[in-house]
């Protein structure tokens, strides 16, 4: 296997987990592209220093907390949603909880699945197009907070319903 | 609240970009102080970024079900992801491309010159016009989408309701178009000046290639604060389907790739659009500047532009015939192919479309010729002479039956028999260099029309010029699948093999045309003196295969023999059938070939009888060619059973008759493929007939380097020890 396509399989495994953790610090989904664009573009530079006897993901991750912070060290008109600390705690927990992705996102599929109409609408409303809460609200002829209540129990339901689905495997296994 | 469920709202909040500072400050807190909050937060936002992942992905799916219909979409690539905001907008847009593909496939047979409508209208100045202008600004009505010809030969399917400004040749462009509002799909013709679609928010620039982009509003909302307030948002959403192009999109450039799409959204601003930059604004001039500045800097301060890069050299004519829905139907064929070889092998070629007549024909120049099509043809007497010149003097010609039409197939065929009726076109071998001198791709996939199901070998024929197959003939078409495109109907390989399959075709065409050339002028040594009683005389086997593969070779061997040993030596070899009575007169027959072979019964008891007389045979795997090895040991076990072939040991007499070799460098092809070092011992084997060597094989290439020509693909030694090695076979028979 030669070096490229060792960097593409190892970044391909782990390319969702970077980009929820660049997503959970940054919630601009243009900022949050062109980060996950530069922390590739880093990820690809020096893959020559990455060491395989760490995490390839911890690795890229660590790239894109630093990452993060540059950018918002930048814009220093905007305030920052976390601090340098919090940002490590935040990376930290990431490396903490890591686990294979695929898996968890074959249960959420089945889990998306199995919701009824109306809520899958309203996932489909904020994951699919994009729509704010406010928006979702107006279309739904709801309130906002309803709106953010709802989602928030659907999150809830779907976090538990792919730890059972994971569980059951296991089990299965 | 419960501490836990507390946390957990704030994180949600905070993935609903919802949380007021002060909520933001507290999560931040509780963030760095709990390795439990932490770790909610971390599990909280992978399951909104699957989330994201998910329903993008269902997105996606739509959209290339609606734009490609029964297209095959190009390999995934994932450079860029489409962001997820205008996805509503670009989904629409990129349903009305859908159906302008439909508008496309029905008219590919029209190529009228000039900025013309094919189909649909534009309107200027609320005037219908069929004929446009550069310059001109139109508006395609809302009822329907409009096709236009521009003079460059490239196409442009706008959307209706679109707005666009013909620019013509403007600004380093050969054509540019100004998207005012609305979508367009654009087929962008082959040329060495870039296509430019220009908006309000950034340009497109691309080079042969295909692409849709879409300009105009979107709607967004800013919920920071209590109130909703509802904006519009310029947007431009760009699809490439084929090549590649570039985005300027503000101050920043991107390259798209086929498959790619991306969507730029932002507040309209200037800085975005392309061309030269704005003049500068008029300066307030004061009375002091009219005195005469300081000179100027002896170097200067900006660089100058940029050169343009040299247009890369053509490697491949493909052949135009009378009618587009015969040889173009697969417009894009070999422009896909070399954009797909200069993004994954960075090798930059171009290519040319003429008509055969107008080709010149002159192998140290072009490399390949490409003929494809779907309908039957001949060539007049002419073009089969120029054809045949070009092939015997280095030149390759690939044959491809689009669709695997058999009117094309049996052309083909036909055609070939009367260019070469003494090359027979056979299928290729599965060791064949084109099956793996880029790409190994011994096995490939069919489309299902086929009706091959898995994998199975490659389709390819050939006709073989020596060690090298100069003409390629495929019944199933690569075509199609180079053109990133499949049909129902249509016979072919699949995209990603065809492509692979076209990368080792031109590789090969490319790499075997100094060999070709050079080989087209070698020397066949003759008898100056046609007295032969004294001479050595060496008799070369006809078998069933290509039993004479390297024409010049032996006679090259006998050369050195007769100018450095004091052998008085024949240079005519003389070919000969096994059965033949001349078999007895010659003390040393030579036996070489690609292929397999089998020799009849008579055949095998002559060459029994003559090699326990006291003959000598020697054989050599042309090319060091498994297909030949094989059929050489089962024959030899049939000529002398019970004696095996077995390696001659490096103390072998033979390895110090003439030369002393101790060791020999292998060929570049054998170190790779065989993995043989360099240097290694030399690897002939031999058979004792009564105790005297009677046969030695080489499985390994001798041939090719007996020409002391380039042979990239030659298995075998380099050619001062090829050499050596056969002088010291010669001497030790002649001695022995």
């Amino acid at each position: 296997m030669d070096r490229q396509e060792h960097f593409l399989r190892l970044f391909l495994q782990h390319q969702a987990d970077v980009r929820a953790f660049i997503g959970s610090l940054v919630r601009e989904p243009q900022a949050r592209d062109d980060l996950f664009q530069e922390v590739a573009l880093v990820c690809w530079r020096d893959f020559a220093r990455y060491d395989p006897a760490r995490s390839f993901g911890a690795w890229a991750r660590g790239i894109a907390a630093n990452k993060v912070k540059q950018a918002w060290a930048k814009a220093s008109h905007t305030p920052m949603p976390f601090s340098p600390e919090t940002v490590d705690a935040i990376l930290a927990a990431f490396d903490r909880t890591a686990a294979d992705v695929s898996p968890r996102l074959d249960a959420l599929r089945e889990c998306v699945d199995e919701l009824p109409e109306r809520p899958r609408r309203l996932l489909a409303f904020r994951y699919q197009h994009a729509l704010s809460p406010a928006e979702i609200a107006r279309r739904l002829e709801s309130t906002r907070d309803a709106v953010y209540k709802a989602l928030a129990r659907l999150r809830a339901r779907l976090e538990d319903c792919i730890r059972r689905r994971l569980a059951l495997r296991e089990r299965g296994a | 609240m419960d501490e836990r469920l507390h946390i957990q709202a704030l994180i949600h909040r905070h993935l609903d970009q919802a949380t007021t500072p002060e909520e933001s400050a507290e999560l931040d807190r509780l963030l760095g102080s709990s390795a439990e909050a932490a770790d909610a937060f971390a599990e909280a936002s992978r399951l909104d970024a699957f989330l994201v992942e998910h329903f993008s992905d269902t997105g996606r799916r739509l959209q290339v079900a609606a734009l490609f219909h029964d297209r095959q979409p190009a390999a995934p690539r994932r450079r860029w992801r489409l962001p997820v905001p205008v996805l509503a907008a670009a989904a629409g847009v990129l349903l009305i491309v859908g159906a302008l593909l439909l508008g496309r496939h029905l008219q590919k047979t029209r190529q009228p010159q000039g900025y013309q409508v094919v189909a649909g209208h534009v309107l200027l100045d609320g005037e219908a016009r069929r004929e446009l202008f550069a310059g001109a600004r139109l508006v395609v009505p809302d009822t329907a989408p409009a096709v236009l010809h521009l003079p460059d030969g490239s196409r442009a399917e706008l959307a209706p309701a679109s707005r666009a400004i013909l620019r013509g040749h403007s600004g380093g462009a050969r054509q540019a178009i100004e998207l005012l509002q609305g979508s367009g799909r654009f087929q962008v013709a082959k040329g060495t000046e870039p296509f430019r679609v220009e908006t309000l928010l950034g340009c497109v620039t691309a080079l042969g290639t295909e692409f849709t982009v879409d300009f105009g509003p979107v709607p967004s909302s800013d919920t920071g604060g209590v109130g909703m307030r509802r904006t519009a948002v310029q947007a431009l959403a760009v699809a490439v389907i084929l090549g590649m192009v570039q985005v300027d999109f503000g101050t920043d450039t991107f390259i798209l790739s086929a498959g790619d799409s991306k969507v730029f959204a932002a507040g309209v601003r200037d800085g975005g659009t392309c061309g030269p930059p704005p003049p500068p604004k008029p300066a307030q001039r004061s009375g002091a500047e009219g005195v005469p500045p300081l000179p100027l800097p002896a170097t200067p301060q900006r660089r100058t532009e940029k050169k343009k890069p040299p247009t890369p050299p053509a490697v491949v004519v493909k052949i135009k015939t009378g009618s587009l829905a015969d040889w173009a139907t697969d417009q894009n064929d070999i422009n896909n192919l070399l954009v797909w070889m200069q993004t994954k092998l960075k090798i930059n070629f171009s290519f040319e479309e003429k008509p055969l007549r107008e080709v010149k024909l002159d192998a140290s120049r072009l490399p390949m010729l490409y003929r494809t099509g779907h309908n039957a043809f001949t060539f007049s007497a002419a073009e089969r002479q120029a054809l045949r010149d070009y092939v015997l003097k280095g030149g390759f010609i690939y044959f491809d039956a689009c669709c695997g039409r058999k009117a094309f197939s049996d052309s083909a065929r036909a055609e070939l028999a009367k260019i070469f009726p003494e090359r027979p076109l056979r299928k290729l071998p599965p060791d064949h260099p084109l099956y793996r001198c880029y790409y190994d791709v011994p096995l490939v996939a069919y489309t299902p029309a086929a009706g091959i199901t898995g994998m199975a070998p490659p389709p390819l024929e050939g006709i073989d010029i020596g060690c090298r197959t100069g003409v390629v003939f495929s019944p199933y078409d690569l075509s199609c699948g180079w053109d990133m495109h499949t049909h129902k109907t249509c016979s072919g390989v699949q995209a990603e093999y065809a492509l692979k399959l076209g990368a080792n075709l031109i590789a090969y065409a490319t790499a075997t045309k100094a060999m070709g050339t050079s080989l087209a002028e070698s020397r066949v040594y003759t008898d100056r003196e046609k007295a032969r009683a004294d001479k050595f005389r060496i008799g070369q086997v006809m078998h069933g295969g290509q039993w004479n593969p390297d024409p010049a070779g032996l006679s090259t061997l006998l050369d050195t023999v007769s100018s450095q040993t004091s052998l008085k030596v024949s240079f005519a070899t003389q070919p000969l059938r096994l059965d033949s009575k001349d078999l007895t007169t010659l003390p040393f027959i030579y036996m070489t070939g690609h292929d397999d072979f089998t020799l009849s019964g008579a055949e095998v008891a002559a060459l029994r009888a003559y090699l326990r007389a006291g003959g000598f045979l020697m054989g050599d795997a042309c090319c060091g060619r498994k297909a030949f090895d094989t059929a050489f040991r089962r024959e030899m076990a049939k000529v002398l059973p019970g004696l095996k072939l077995k390696a001659l040991p490096t103390s072998h007499p033979l390895y110090s008759m003439h030369y002393k070799i101790a060791s020999v460098n292998h060929s570049q092809a054998a170190i790779v493929q065989r993995k043989l070092k360099n240097p290694g011992a030399p690897a002939l084997e031999g058979i004792l007939v009564n105790g005297q060597l009677a046969v030695v094989y080489s499985p390994l290439d001798l041939g090719c380097g007996w020409e002391l020509k380039p042979h990239p693909y030659g298995v075998g030694y380099e050619s001062r020890d090829a050499i050596r090695l056969g002088v010291n076979v010669v001497m030790y028979a002649v001695s022995h």
